[in-house]
This record gives structure tokens, sequence and C-alpha cells, in this order.
């Protein structure tokens, strides 16, 4: 038991931090931002390609945050303003065009090999009864922490926290009261974008390196919001962390094996049906 | 207004700046490396395709069609890239006497009702002669109707579902996962007298379900007990639990019949968990290519068997040589030069073969089905014995004798069997069609 619970809270630590990464964008714009595993894919296929090449590897990790993290902030930039105003779903499915896009450039640029991104801090661990923990599932279990700990903070305490939370009720009414509105949105997207580069980085080295299976990533930390409920920091990392276990347990079952990758999914739409009016609420606020 | 726009200008700049960073890194290809394998045996090639008379067709097209998986979780791409690069060549050097290939290819994106219209779309076009090359996880079954309907027949690279083994309009010149699983289990077997084996299948309805029959049916016959076998979707997002499961059970041996990048990652839970020196990990096909050893690290060497249904893809035989030289010159050095790209280029060759020996001006669906389904005896030192279109009662494996490599300590792939019997008790059809018509392997 305790060999998937720890294979669990590994793969449910990265749902967390990109669900992290994901809340704070969506409670300063409004926008869930579907594009964030398309675009990490490309940064970590990018920083795989400058390692294989002579590349130091943290060079080559900097690389790819900087690129996810600069392609987030540009999309703000540009299309942020004119889609301010427009419907939350409407927002949402404008940022899959950043996956198709990011999907189409790494299908043209790398193909079908197998590739593998190895971090030092593989190599390095310690034995939890039955199970052996590597030094990167515990420093993804501690960077979620100290994140979700930092975006609280941010959130709660600071002015630029306050201008996001004031975003998220109103975006004209901050603009009016003379709040620094497009600093703020700027803010999110780039926090928005490092987490899914670090993500990214993390993902490839715990599970595989691969554009598809990266993009495949918003599927989860899109559950762990709606877990959520699209406010609540706190339940949303409880809930990537709860979705990696349930995830690992199911899949630990020869029977109901092939559900495994269901998980996320149905924990989804029963979290939807069960905060259905809730959620409605959240979003319409965004409106 | 002007800040918005500079503020516009700066983002877009910045963009264009991380895009240039992103295709200067993948331009960084591996174009150096990917023939180091082969030495100077490639420089000597003289290329042969078609006529080979170098000259450049120019008559009226004769259409072919694939469809293969490209995306939607995994990409078999390398197929028909292959078969596209021979094509080029062919109609580089004559043509079908005079007149060049167009070769489309599809991608179903693992998505049977897109593969359903996509062959909907070649039977319909009267034009497309024939399918070659293909290469999909969902297509076969749902293909099969759709081509007997319109007298269509495909010359598969990679057949990969139960249903591309078993369809009397499409044969695979690969020997399939079946047969590839069977075959590296027997190989650890005979390597290292395993007594027990579990396996990850995908789970892919007429592939995951087929494979662990197959398996169990393989072990009752082999004396081994199958501990579990399990199933999971593509991608793989969840090494770490498959690789528990294998901590926690601890066969003897354990196959994930995975695509190779999903094979790599478990590969690297595993090597975590030091679970390679006390199980004995094999793979089928889809691991052995010349990039593979590379990626799973150090960790393996000496400790890592593969299957491969074709001659090992460093092999001097002319053949093996030629489709090298071929990619090499009309390929582009991205194409992977792995067990489904010879797949592509024989399939390719095969089809080829039987165009030229029709008349050019009677090149017709109705001529073209029915020299496919009358070729037999294709040689090839890439295949262990002749290649034949038509088994019994549509059964069509004819490429049942494979070879199996392992990574040695320098992490190269060195052959630890070659040509050899697979045992499925699935192939007794095949085997007593072949001993009834000789003609069939001559």
């Amino acid at each position: 038991m305790l060999l998937f619970v720890v294979a669990g809270v590994a793969i449910g630590s990265l749902y967390s931090l990109s669900a992290v990464g994901l809340l704070v964008l969506y409670r300063a714009t409004g926008t869930l931002n579907l594009g964030y595993g398309g675009v990490g894919a490309l940064g970590a296929l990018t920083a795989w390609q400058l390692n294989q090449r002579g590349v130091s590897l943290w060079a080559s990790i900097g690389v790819c945050v900087a690129i996810c993290a600069g392609v987030s902030v540009a999309w703000g930039r540009v299309l942020g303003p004119p889609l301010a105003a427009r419907d939350p779903l409407v927002r949402a499915a404008a940022t899959l065009g950043l996956t198709i896009v990011s999907l189409g450039i790494c299908g043209y640029f790398w193909n079908d090999d197998a590739r593998t991104l190895n971090l030092p801090t593989d190599q390095s661990g310690f034995d939890l009864g039955p199970a052996h923990v590597t030094m990167t599932q515990a420093i993804a279990l501690v960077l979620v922490a100290v994140v979700a700990a930092a975006a609280s903070i941010l959130l709660r305490v600071t002015r630029l926290g306050t201008t996001m939370r004031a975003l998220a009720d109103d975006r004209q009414l901050t603009a009016m009261l003379g709040a620094r509105v497009r600093v703020a949105e700027a803010v999110a997207w780039a926090v928005c974008g490092l987490l899914g580069g670090v993500s990214a980085i993390l993902f490839a080295d715990l599970t595989v390196l691969s554009a598809q299976n990266l993009a495949s990533l918003i599927i989860p930390a899109l559950a762990a919001v709606l877990i959520g409920r699209l406010t609540l920091l706190w339940v949303t990392v409880a809930g990537g962390l709860i979705l990696g276990i349930l995830q690992s347990m199911v899949t630990s079952v020869t029977a109901l094996s092939a559900y495994g990758a269901a998980v996320p999914f149905v924990a989804a739409v029963l979290v939807t049906l069960w905060f259905g009016r809730r959620l409605s609420y959240a979003m319409r606020g965004h409106a | 207004m002007k800040l918005r726009t500079s503020a516009t200008r700066r983002a877009l700049r910045l963009v264009t700046a991380l895009a240039a960073v992103t295709v200067a890194a993948a331009a960084c290809s591996t174009a150096a490396s990917v023939n180091s394998d082969l030495g100077s045996s490639l420089k000597k090639v003289h290329i042969t395709c078609g006529l080979s008379n170098g000259q450049k067709a120019t008559g009226a097209p004769i259409k072919i069609g694939a469809i293969a998986t490209e995306s939607g979780g995994l990409d078999f791409s390398s197929a028909p890239d292959s078969a596209s690069a021979y094509f080029a060549c062919v109609n580089a050097n004559g043509g079908i006497h005079g007149r060049p290939i167009v070769y489309q290819v599809q991608d179903d994106g693992l998505n049977p009702q897109k593969a359903s219209a996509l062959a909907t779309g070649f039977a319909d076009n009267s034009s497309v002669v024939a399918m070659t090359g293909g290469a999909s996880f969902v297509a076969c079954s749902v293909n099969q109707p759709i081509y007997a309907k319109a007298d269509l027949y495909d010359i598969l690279a990679v057949g990969v579902p139960k249903a591309c083994f078993y369809s009397k309009n499409m044969s695979p010149v690969n020997g399939g996962p079946q047969l590839s699983l069977i075959s590296d289990a027997q190989e650890l077997v005979n390597e290292f007298h395993i007594k027990t084996i579990a396996a990850s299948v995908y789970a892919i309805p007429g592939l995951g379900d087929w494979l662990a029959q197959g398996l169990r049916a393989w072990a009752k016959q082999a004396g081994v007990q199958v501990k579990w076998i399990n199933q999971t979707t593509p991608p793989v997002t969840d090494a770490s639990t498959i690789i528990a499961e294998v901590k926690a059970t601890h066969p003897d041996a354990y196959i994930p019949t995975f695509a190779a990048p999903d094979v790599a990652a478990v590969l690297k839970v595993a090597a975590q968990q030091n679970l390679g020196s006390s199980v004995h990990f094999g793979c089928l096909t889809p691991c052995y290519d010349t990039t593979f050893p590379s990626q799973i690290g150090s960790y393996w060497r000496g400790k890592f068997n593969s299957n491969s249904e074709f001659a090992l893809v460093n092999s001097t035989g002319p053949d093996n040589l030629n489709w090298r030289a071929i990619l090499d010159k009309y390929g582009k050095p991205s194409y992977p030069r792995d067990s489904f790209s010879q797949g592509g280029y024989l399939a390719a060759k095969i089809l080829v073969t039987t165009l030229l020996k029709l008349n050019a001006n009677n090149i017709t669906r109705a001529t073209v089905s029915a020299a496919i389904t009358q070729i037999k005896d294709f040689k090839s030192d890439m295949f262990c014995t002749p290649w034949y279109f038509s088994g019994p009662n549509g059964h069509n494996n004819a490429n049942h004798q494979l070879h199996n490599v392992k990574l040695d300590a320098s992490g190269a792939y060195v052959q630890a069997a070659g040509c050899f019997e697979t045992p499925d008790p699935a192939l007794a059809d095949i085997l007593a069609a072949e001993k009834t018509d000789p003609a069939l392997v001559r």
C-alpha cells in the first residue's frame, strides 16, 4: 500500500503545482489557461534538445522556464486585453490555440523517439518502508508547499495580491480606482508560465518526455482546480495530491488498471456535478 | 494607446526571441549521429529502387494511400516516412515505367472514427490503387469491411492490433506485437530460465486483451506462471505505480509492451528503484532503435533485452544498407532508423516490385488488387523467411521468425538470437499452410 501512496503523492504533487499556477491566473484574470501543458511540452523538449547538444542541464531548464513564462506573458499582453470582456469560456477556449500551436511545433521538430530528462536529484533518495523516494519526488512535494504558501501570501498580504483579487471581482472598477491592472495581470501570467515550466520539467522527469504526455498535464491540474472550486488554494493543493494517490491506487488493482488515467476526468465530472452552482457562480464573477 | 502598442511590440519581440531559441535548439538534430552504428559501410552502397535508371518519372501519377497513427498519444510516423523516402527514390529513378507515385499519408489521431472516415475517403477515390506503409493502432478492424467492399488492399508496414493480422484485405510485413512479446518472453526463458512473468499492455481494444491472451497461451505451453498483466491508457503517466507493482510482486521478468517513450519512462523509475538487478526487463520491437540505449542510460547495460521483427538495424545485408542509404538521400535526418522504418521501406518496396510487373497502361485498382493478393516468395535480408500476402483464411502473418537483441556492457544492442520460430500456439494454421504450399516461402 505504502508503495502506491508514495508513487501517487509524487505524481499528485505535480498536479497540485500545476493547479496552483492555473488558479493564480484564474483568480487574477478569469482565464483558465488550457495551453498550460502544451507550452510546457515545448519548453521541456527545447530544454532536452539543448542539453543533448551540450548546454548545461540547469541552463537548459532555465530556457524551458523562460520559454513558458515568456509565451505566457506575451499571450496575456497581446490577447489578454481584447479578450478581457469576453465570456470565461471564450477566454479558456482561446488558450486552446496555444496548445494546438505548441503541439504542432513539437510534432514538426521532434519525432517519436524515446527521450528522457534526468535530473541529478534522481540519483539520490531515501527509503520509506518498502518504498524508495527519490530526491526529485521529495523536492516536488516540498515545492508544492512552498509555492502554495507563497501564492497565499501574494494574494492575501501584498498590494499586488489585493489588486489581483480586486481584478477577480471587477476588472473595470479596479482600473478606474487607479490600480495597476496590466502589471497585476502580467505577473499572474508570468507566475502561471513559470510554474508551467517547472511542472513540465518535473513531469517529464517523473513520467514521459513527450509532447502528448506533457500537454495532458492540464487535465488533472484542471480537475484539482475544480476541486478547489476555482477559489480555494489549499483545497486545490490537497485535491491534486488526492487525485495522484487515487490514480495510483486504482492503477495498482489489476482489474481496474485500465481506468487509472480516468480518475482525474471522473473527479472533474463529480466535482462539477456536486458543486455545480458554486462553480457557476465563481465563473460568473469573471464574466 | 501608445503604451498598449509598445507593450504589444515588446511582447511580440519576446515571443520572436523565444521562438528563435526553440527553433535553434530543434534544428540541432541528431544528423551527425544517425549513421554512427554503420561506420563506412553506408558510403559504399549503390542505391537501388524501382527501375534504378536515374531518370525522373514524369508520366501520369499513380496514387497510393496510407493511414498511420501519428498523434493522439502515439506516433508511428517512422513507417510512412520511410515508405515516402522509398517512393521519392523510385520517382527519381524512372517511377513505375515512367509514372510517378503520389503517396498520401493520413493521420488517424488514434481515433477509430477518424480512421474509418479516412479509409472511406481512400476507398471512394478509385484513382487510389492500393494502400501501403501504414501503421495504425486503431484502423484495421474498422477499415477491413470498407476495403473489402471497395476491393482495396493494404500492405501494412506495421500491424498493431489483432485485426491487422486477421483481415483478408490487409497484410502487415512486421511480425506484430503478439509475436514480438512471445519471442522476447521465450528469449528470457532461454537465457535466464525465468519461471514467472508480468507484463503491462495498452488498454486499446483488440490490442491489450489480445496480447494478454497470447502471453497467457504461450506461458501455459512454456510452463511459465503469469503473475499479472495490467492495462494502462497511452501515454503512460503512472510509471511509478507500475514499477511499484513490479517491486511488490517481484516476478522473474517484466515486459512493458508499450511504445518506446513510455518504456523509457518505466525503465527510468525501475533504475531508480534498482529493480534491474533482480528482475529481467524485456521489450517489444519499439525499443529496438539506434537512439533508445542512450536515452535509458548506463544502468541498463547488460540488463535489458528487446525483440526485433526485422534484421538488426545496423546489419550489413544489401537490402538493409539500401534502406539506410535511401533514408539518408531521400529522407530526413530526423526520421528514426528503427524497425518500423524498416517495415515502411519493405512495404513500399514490395508494392513497387509488384507494380513494375504490371502493364504501366493498365494500372487500376482491380489489376493492382489482384496482383497484391498473389504476392509470394518476396525475399529480403531484412526478413528471416520470404514474405507473402495471403495467409490461411485471412490470417496474414508471414513474418513470424524474429530476432532478439540485448544491450551489451558498452550499451550497444547485439544479437541475442536470430531468426528463431516464435512459439506462438496461434501460428499453427500458418505453419500448416506453409507446409502445404511451399511456394509461399520457397
